[in-house]
């Protein structure tokens, strides 16, 4: 049967695998004012719109989760040319507590496939939990980083 | 803002822009989140990598859509779910776009409205950078008591409306003859004395003015009308023209048991074509609502 290279499709390695049991360093997270108040005003000096700072929430308690998973020690593929972060998710099921909570990531996935110009692209999903003190799962969130080829003509 | 309970679906966000983000929102931004790769600040950097100018943070993008949800939608907005593909890069110093509309109601009951919102980013040249795609819930509008200053002004107590004329077809009144229990209408050319209340523009839907009260979030227990009280100097006939002028003389809330009760009083004069006064009706309608407690007296104006 013919592969369909421009879907996605697990990436078949060892390393793939070893990685994919990968889990990075528990941390304990809570929202840090100074973090928060930094975060504030780089989007409300630009935005004027943005006038009322809203209550914390897993945005503000994880802003960049694919920073966040590789400031865990989890690796990223840097395998191909360019790596570049491909987007972000957030799942919040019940209100941050105010102790801390358990981060916990890992990589979700890693998969492969060929762009329209049959260049090659790995696609790396990070998970990180966030947990309350009695184990209750208060969000998730998700980082994804892309590694991939670039064309030729725009190799250095 | 708060979204009105209904007609959301498909709901256009008001545009957000041009925002122009710079390199200190950049470094600000490096420092919340211990970002510290320098081409998203630093121009030398950015160059270096094949850029023009220095990148915005995906993830500053989408903190900046988050937090414009509260600005569409209201303070009250819990986002349960939020994804965002950066599909282009926008760079420090360069114009950006925000738009989203409303996608889908998931649900709707008396507290809370769950949507789904699509967000995008545009840069300049009018391209998607970012999509985003959100499902958040808004708290309805809480309210614990009836808007009585709204509702004067849409009744604007004293003014006539009007005038709305009607003619009196044979068809209507025999209709009408059957619908009140006369089994055998007369060929008589009066019609019957309670027809009178049929000439009432706010009956017949002609006058809508205080329609928002049924879209209230309070929670309602009954209504209808309370009084009706006609004066007429003769009867009518078929084929005649009727003009009706409507004014609002009243609006007033009573306490009744654990029911709030809103009366909305008017009156309308009836004239025939030479413009002489054949009737004049009073005509109470109420709404019952169940509110929290109402304190003081037991009429409230």
């Amino acid at each position: 049967m013919e592969q369909n290279h421009q879907a996605w499709h697990s990436l078949d390695s060892a390393e793939a695998a070893n990685l994919l049991a990968s889990v990075g360093t528990v941390k304990y997270v809570s929202a840090n004012t100074h973090k928060t108040s930094l975060a504030w005003s780089s989007i409300s000096r630009p935005v004027h719109e943005l006038q009322v700072q809203p209550p914390v929430d897993l945005f503000l308690i994880c802003p960049d989760p694919l920073i966040f998973a590789l400031s865990c020690g989890l690796p990223r593929s840097r395998t191909l040319d360019k790596q570049i972060d491909g987007g972000s998710e957030w799942e919040q099921f019940h209100d941050i507590p105010s102790t801390p909570l358990t981060a916990i990531s890992r990589i979700a996935s890693i998969q492969e496939r060929r762009t329209s110009d049959m260049r090659h692209m790995i696609r790396s999903i990070y998970e990180i939990e966030f947990r309350n003190s009695e184990g209750k799962l208060i969000g998730i969130a998700r980082g994804t980083s892309l590694d991939f080829e670039v064309a030729t003509g725009e190799k250095q | 803002m708060i979204l009105d309970i209904k007609d959301k679906n498909g709901f256009v966000f008001e545009e957000i822009g041009p925002v122009r983000c710079s390199i200190e929102d950049m470094v600000r931004w490096a420092g919340s989140c211990d970002d510290f790769t320098n081409f998203h600040y630093e121009a030398s950097a950015a160059q270096a990598r094949g850029f023009r100018a220095p990148v915005i943070n995906g993830p500053w993008k989408a903190m900046v859509i988050r937090n414009l949800l509260n600005v569409w939608l209201g303070s009250e907005v819990k986002t349960l779910k939020f994804s965002i593909k950066y599909l282009d890069t926008d760079f420090v110093g360069e114009e950006m776009y925000m738009n989203g509309r409303v996608i889908e109601v998931i649900s709707d009951s008396d507290d809370f409205v769950q949507l789904k919102c699509e967000i995008k980013i545009t840069n300049g040249e009018q391209k998607v950078t970012t999509e985003a795609h959100c499902e958040v819930q808004v708290q309805a509008e809480q309210i614990s008591e009836i808007p009585m200053a709204r509702l004067l002004e849409v009744l604007e107590i004293g003014t006539p409306k009007g005038p709305f004329v009607y003619e009196i077809a044979k068809t209507d009144v025999e209709r009408y003859s059957r619908v009140i229990g006369k089994k055998n209408p007369t060929d008589s050319e009066f019609v019957p004395t309670t027809f009178f209340g049929a000439l009432d523009p706010i009956e017949r839907r002609d006058l809508c003015v205080d329609d928002f009260l049924l879209e209230l979030p309070l929670k309602k227990v009954g209504g209808g009308n309370a009084f009706n009280k006609v004066v007429y100097k003769r009867p009518l006939k078929t084929g005649e023209k009727i003009s009706v002028t409507t004014t609002y003389v009243d609006a007033y809330i009573k306490k009744s048991g654990n029911r709030t009760l809103l009366f909305r009083v008017r009156e309308n004069i009836m004239a025939d074509e030479l413009g002489i006064q054949v009737a004049h009706s009073r005509n109470g309608h109420v709404l019952a609502f169940a509110l929290p407690s109402l304190s003081g007296s037991e009429a409230v104006k």
